[in-house]
């Protein structure tokens, strides 16, 4: 297994569409596999694969693997990692590259287990070292920065962080292959519905991207500046406790010692001053953006960017500015 | 009749008088019995020494035994607690004086007649003695009445919020009245039947009654004066007997729990011992009370002040004081069954949260709710009011190490500081290696094994974390310097001093933090700790001896204030005119420190001192302490708001505080309305650091 | 109903971390927790006890100082501990720690496995699916609610778009999210009675698993060394006009590679 130099994308469907994670993965799979000296290719299962091979061709796929099949829909991880597990064993890839997402996460769990491949997990570089894949990932809450190699010749399994890589078109004329996978008989999890978000918000905890607003917005009204933003980012809206105290906003949104702690990739701070106890309930953000006009507010201490100025007028055009670079 | 003398039984027919010396017998046995009961109620309470150690043989040289004396003839006798408040303070006093000199009147009179009169064919109640025995009874009767009469317009009238009507105070009220207005006619009515002006005029109320009848003659008011005196005679045997059944128990009830009242440092909680072998912590059952702590909910008058006095209930949290006291007496009167749902007379909506599988459902969540009990902030407000020296706070705590230690059951947030305070010891659970930092580049000496210093600096959490209470500290370093004090801190070794954990019931959680700052204490030698921080003041000073940890406390305004007398500080630079100073609960009311403060603030250069409405040993809670900093209160009106407005209400330059956790609380009411660059709030050390020159 | 927690022992997130000469963590230097994420596992499975009976066993692969993070997950109710721990452990990829758990849940056991999402410390979320492989069991994973009612699970999954419902026969494997539940604060009570609970210890031996499968000899990936990211750039500070400022946010997001 794994003799091939052959790098794949697992690559998920959003719609008929690849999502954009996949092509992230797939100009990184080209890069990869030139440096190799081999090629690319993807592995799309679901109703829309084969529209969505078009894209995954054009970012650097050589070949294209679809399965259609309503199961992929309708019964969680297992059908896939049934079709994944089995393509692996007939072709052997050196690699595959999973998008950080919670399906792939799972179906890259079952596969490494069934056929007993290794898994580097939340990538943010791959190398190609000699015949060796060098994964860097961050560890013990990015204090550390891992490299770490396969001990096989195995297929290998990384699983890469969102927008770790540029997705760039590397076109190659259009090869589908159809799969058509062997289920197992073992009991499956059905999905038997779906209940979308109240008021279509993220819950704080679970979110990528949260905007935070406090006192220093001045009046209740302005916290719409806020909600604004968050739905530029399609993120999550936290305040401070002064916010809250002052009936602003809802006690369900307070961040820090006595509300939720958070640790979103993106925290933007709007006229926090960044008590203590709002500091210990998102500090361990990944980024802190803090927008405020005093320029001696604690806040800055710690934000990886902060802006010092008028944030009635900075929210709103960093909202449209948002939604231009989002929609290009 | 030429002398003067007491004609008890004057016109009483013998059989009256038969039939009221058995009414007497049989008050007297209905008095006993509702005493036994009542008694008995306390003694079923847990043990808890209250003289330890006192034998009886040397009662009278113990000076525990002396304090307490002390305090019932200043608190009990001479009623200085009610005197706080003037009207229903002397309102009290008018009846308690009235009622104690006409029962020991009526008592000299029964020792006159049955002892003198009728064994000795001898009285002593006789001329001038008399005389003088008529006029002092005859003033204070007055004054009963008085009293009654402004207790009812008070209650009934007036109807401050914190007073409820029951039948009981209408019952008592009447009955004073009644017996008292009674008395009084019956000596109207002797004066006119015998005419003897010169007589007459020692009694000069009754005189006055008299008038009306005057010329009436003996034998009409031969009848109306024997319906009268069985009347008043049968009234004040009801009186007595009733006095164990009904709200007259306060009589004896508060009186004695004056006399047991805790005579520990206010600030010490008392510890749980063997804390690993015990099978059940704090009070889940209401078995589990003391007897005191039974005592103390006999002894409650339901006046209200504790509730006047209660921020919590100021805030419109769910607790009050006096509530949560009467729940209390409640269950110890009628144990109430699983399936009555107890409506206490006013409460507000509070939902009683219960988790858990024990058996103590008849306290928690079915007596007193979790949601009160979490309120408190421990300012002791309540206690420091208490005419009868109930010790609420002790109780709350009792309860809530119940609901911590036994249960879990703490308020959500406040599971997170907890668990941060186990892993890290500070309860915002940021690195313990990082307790220094505030310190860099401030070349502040860490102490170390074998050098001895004066002063050991406690910074505590708050200052060695939070950015706004490390500019007190780094204030602090600097006049420390400026003074020449010969100081050092712990540096990396301090850990959170427990206070808000033990506050919250976690009492395994402060023994356990409270060990390893006295274990690391022991490594090094100073003379005195000094802390600008009053929770760590309070229980490094009070709760630590527990422990075994026994060191000199200052706190860092009384350091100042000395250092200030003794001219080591120089402050020239003007700051602010008007100055007001928030006390802190645990620096003022626990610890009576209320001069320090304001000497300090006193000498900065051009500062006026002008004190809020509440303040010194009233001083109002910031709404931070007893773990509050650490939850969310759904409340109306948060605490630290109304104490920002008392403070706006004098129009202030500037506020200054002495407490971590008072600045916090000030600082973000002030950050709500929005005036947190118009009012400045700082520590005492902050402002006397930019006074220096 | 029988329920089995994994959980881990983890170090504390706020400590400083170091690693060893071999390039494992030097676990002497900073102070262990249990892993955040399985505390709303262990909630979980206590509130599915209190609703449906049952035991609730929780079972950690670590080393011997790993007791007490069972002890601490005792504490909050659960009623019983394995720890699977050998030196040969030691190094153990994700393969290796789903294997090993799996083998040891065929000697225990159970209707319902909990994990937590992730671990904090590599945070793979590998080992919930792995179990869930090596036992042939459906898994529910990402769990923001789940219900157990006539021999199914029914969990709420988050999706993109919301959540998703996804059911499941029992046995199965469940790894539920942060926020499911407010994990309950171990009482001195609970953590008494912890003392006092039964706490198995399992070696490879025990479950016949041989030790160049598991450890440093099975691992399927090697560290090769590692380095500290440059400490966040001390915090860049600007004032400009608001429509440069929200411009240069922009751009620090693109660069961030989070836009």
């Amino acid at each position: 297994m794994g003799t091939a130099n052959v790098i794949w994308v697992y690559a998920e469907l959003s719609g008929k569409e690849p999502k954009k994670i996949a092509l992230e993965l797939m100009t990184k799979a080209r890069e990869l596999a030139e440096a190799m000296g081999g090629s690319a290719a993807a592995v799309v299962l679901g109703t829309g694969a084969r529209t969505a091979a078009e894209k995954l061709a054009q970012h650097g796929a050589s070949v294209v693997y679809v399965a259609e099949d309503e199961r992929f829909g309708n019964v969680l991880t297992t059908p896939h990692a049934d079709a994944l597990s089995g393509l692996i064993k007939e072709k052997s890839p050196r690699a595959v590259l999973f998008g950080a997402t919670n399906s792939s996460k799972d179906i890259a769990a079952r596969v490494s287990a069934r056929l007993g491949l290794g898994v580097i997990a939340d990538a943010i570089a791959i190398q190609v070292n000699g015949n060796e894949l060098h994964v860097v990932n961050p560890a013990f809450g990015g204090s550390l920065l891992v490299t770490s190699t396969f001990t096989d010749a195995n297929t290998a399994f990384i699983i890469a962080r969102a927008k770790a890589f540029a997705a760039e078109e590397r076109p190659q004329p259009l090869k589908i292959e159809e799969v058509k996978p062997v289920y197992t008989a073992a009991p499956q999890a059905r999905i038997t519905g779906a209940v979308a978000q109240p008021e279509a918000r993220v819950s704080l905890e679970e979110a990528n991207v949260i905007v935070s607003g406090g006192r220093g917005l001045g009046a209740p009204e302005n916290f719409k500046l806020v909600e604004e933003l968050a739905q530029a980012f399609e993120a999550a809206v936290g305040a401070s406790r002064a916010a809250v105290d002052a009936g602003w906003i809802s006690y369900p949104h307070q961040v820090g010692q006595t509300g939720k702690t958070v640790k979103p990739k993106v925290y933007i701070a709007c006229g926090i001053s960044g008590a203590i106890q709002h500091k210990v309930g998102m500090q361990t953000s990944d980024i802190i953006i803090a927008i405020n006009k005093d320029p001696d507010a604690p806040i800055f201490s710690f934000a990886d960017l902060g802006v010092v100025g008028d944030l009635h007028q900075i929210v709103p055009l960093l909202a449209k500015e948002i939604r231009k670079r989002k929609g290009a | 009749m030429g002398s003067i003398f007491r004609d008890t039984f004057w016109n009483v027919p013998v059989w009256a008088q038969a039939v009221h010396y058995l009414l007497s017998i049989a008050a007297l046995l209905i008095l006993s019995y509702g005493v036994y009961r009542r008694v008995s109620l306390w003694r079923q309470g847990q043990k808890t020494p209250r003289c330890p150690g006192v034998k009886l043989r040397d009662i009278g040289g113990s000076l525990l035994v002396k304090k307490r004396v002390k305090a019932f003839l200043l608190y009990a006798i001479a009623q200085l607690r009610l005197l706080r408040e003037r009207y229903p303070g002397i309102m009290h006093l008018f009846i308690f004086w009235g009622m104690v000199v006409l029962f020991l009147g009526t008592a000299t009179v029964t020792l006159d007649y049955d002892v003198a009169h009728l064994i000795f064919r001898t009285q002593f109640l006789t001329d001038g003695f008399y005389l003088v025995f008529k006029l002092t009874l005859d003033i204070l009767g007055a004054l009963l009445i008085v009293g009654v009469l402004l207790a009812a317009y008070r209650r009934y009238v007036l109807r401050p919020s914190r007073l409820d009507n029951l039948w009981q105070d209408a019952y008592q009220l009447g009955m004073l009245f009644a017996i008292g207005l009674m008395g009084f006619l019956l000596e109207a009515m002797r004066l006119a039947a015998f005419k003897q002006p010169e007589v007459a005029i020692w009694s000069p109320v009754g005189y006055l009654l008299a008038q009306p009848f005057w010329g009436v003659t003996k034998e009409t008011i031969r009848p109306y004066y024997v319906g009268t005196w069985f009347v008043h005679s049968t009234m004040a045997l009801v009186f007595i007997a009733s006095l164990p059944y009904t709200k007259l128990w306060h009589i004896v009830a508060s009186p004695t729990n004056i006399f047991f009242r805790s005579l520990r440092p206010a600030g010490e909680l008392l510890p749980i011992e063997n804390l690993e072998e015990q099978e059940t912590f704090g009070v889940g059952k209401f078995e589990e009370f003391t007897w005191k702590q039974r005592l103390d909910f006999d002894a409650c008058t339901r006046c209200g002040r504790c509730q006047d006095a209660c921020p919590a209930w100021a805030s419109g949290a769910s607790l009050s004081p006096k509530k949560l006291i009467l729940e209390l007496q409640q269950c110890m009167l009628e144990k109430p069954t699983l399936d009555t749902p107890d409506v206490p007379p006013m409460s507000r909506s509070s939902t009683p949260r219960h988790r858990g599988t024990s058996g103590s459902k008849d306290l928690h969540g079915k007596v007193v709710a979790a949601d009160e009990l979490w309120a408190c902030t421990t300012c002791r407000a309540c206690v420091q009011e208490c005419p009868v020296f109930i010790e609420h706070v002790d109780t709350i705590v009792d309860m809530r190490r119940y609901l911590t230690l036994s249960e879990g059951a703490v308020p959500a947030t406040t599971a997170t500081t907890l668990k941060q305070m186990t892993n890290q010891g500070n309860p915002w659970g940021l690195s313990k290696n990082d307790r220094l930092k505030w310190a860099e580049g401030l070349d502040v000496k860490a102490i170390a094994p074998g050098q001895e210093v004066e002063y050991l600096y406690w910074v505590g959490c708050s200052a060695a974390y939070d950015a706004r209470n490390q500019k007190v500290a780094k204030a602090m370093v600097r006049v420390l310097k400026a003074a020449g004090v010969d100081f050092a801190i712990l540096g990396n070794q301090e850990r959170c001093c427990g206070d808000s954990a033990r506050r919250l019931g976690e009492e395994y959680l402060f023994q356990t933090l409270a060990m390893e700052n006295i274990d690391n204490l022991k490594k090094y030698r100073f003379q005195k700790i000094v802390t600008a921080c009053p929770h760590g003041y309070n229980t490094i000073k009070n709760e630590y001896p527990q422990l075994g940890g026994n060191y000199t406390v200052i706190h860092h305004t009384e350091l100042l204030a000395q250092l200030v007398q003794e001219g080591r500080l120089e402050l020239s630079r003007p700051l602010y005119k008007n100055i007001t100073y928030h006390d802190s609960c645990y620096l003022g009311r626990y610890n009576d420190i209320f001069q320090a403060p304001r000497q300090v603030l006193a000498a900065l250069p051009g500062a006026l001192l002008k004190e809020m409405d509440r303040s010194g040993d009233r001083g109002f809670c910031c709404g931070g302490g007893g773990g509050q900093m650490w939850m969310e209160a759904k409340v109306e009106k948060r605490v630290n708001h109304i104490r920002l407005e008392d403070a706006l209400s004098i129009k202030p330059d500037c506020v200054g505080t002495a407490c971590p956790f008072c600045l916090t609380m000030f600082v973000d009411a002030a950050k709500v309305k929005g005036i947190e660059d118009s009012l400045p709030v700082k520590d005492v050390v902050e402002l006397i650091a930019e006074a220096l020159v | 109903m029988n329920i089995v927690v994994c959980v881990k022992q983890v170090p504390d997130t706020t400590a400083e971390k170091r690693l060893d000469a071999n390039l494992r963590l030097d676990r002497a230097s900073v102070d262990n927790i249990i892993n955040p994420f399985d505390e709303y596992a262990i909630e979980e499975g206590l509130r599915l006890q209190e609703a449906h009976g049952g035991e609730v066993a929780l079972l950690c692969m670590g080393t011997e100082s790993a007791q007490e993070t069972l002890r601490k997950g005792l504490a909050m109710g659960a009623d019983r501990g394995v720890l699977v721990t050998d030196p040969a452990l030691a190094g153990s990829d994700a393969w290796a720690t789903s294997y090993v758990l799996a083998q040891a849940l065929k000697r225990m056991s159970y209707d319902v496995i909990l994990c937590g999402m992730q671990t904090t410390d590599s945070g793979t979320a590998q080992v919930p699916g792995g179990v869930a492989e090596f036992l042939g069991l459906p898994q529910l994973t990402w769990a923001n609610k789940v219900e157990i009612s006539d021999g199914k699970a029914t969990i709420q999954r988050q999706s993109d778009a919301g959540y998703d419902v996804v059911e499941a026969p029992l046995p199965v494997v469940i790894s539920v999210i942060k926020g499911i539940n407010e994990p309950r604060y171990p009482s001195l009570k609970g953590i008494m009675q912890a003392r006092r609970k039964e706490l198995q210890i399992w070696s490879l031996d025990d479950l016949g698993i041989s030790q160049d499968m598991v450890g440093v000899l099975g691992a399927k990936t090697k560290v090769l060394g590692y380095s500290r990211p440059a400490p966040r750039a001390k915090g860049q500070l600007i004032q400009e006009d608001s429509q440069t400022a929200a411009t240069r946010i922009a751009d620090f997001l693109v660069q961030a590679r989070v836009l």
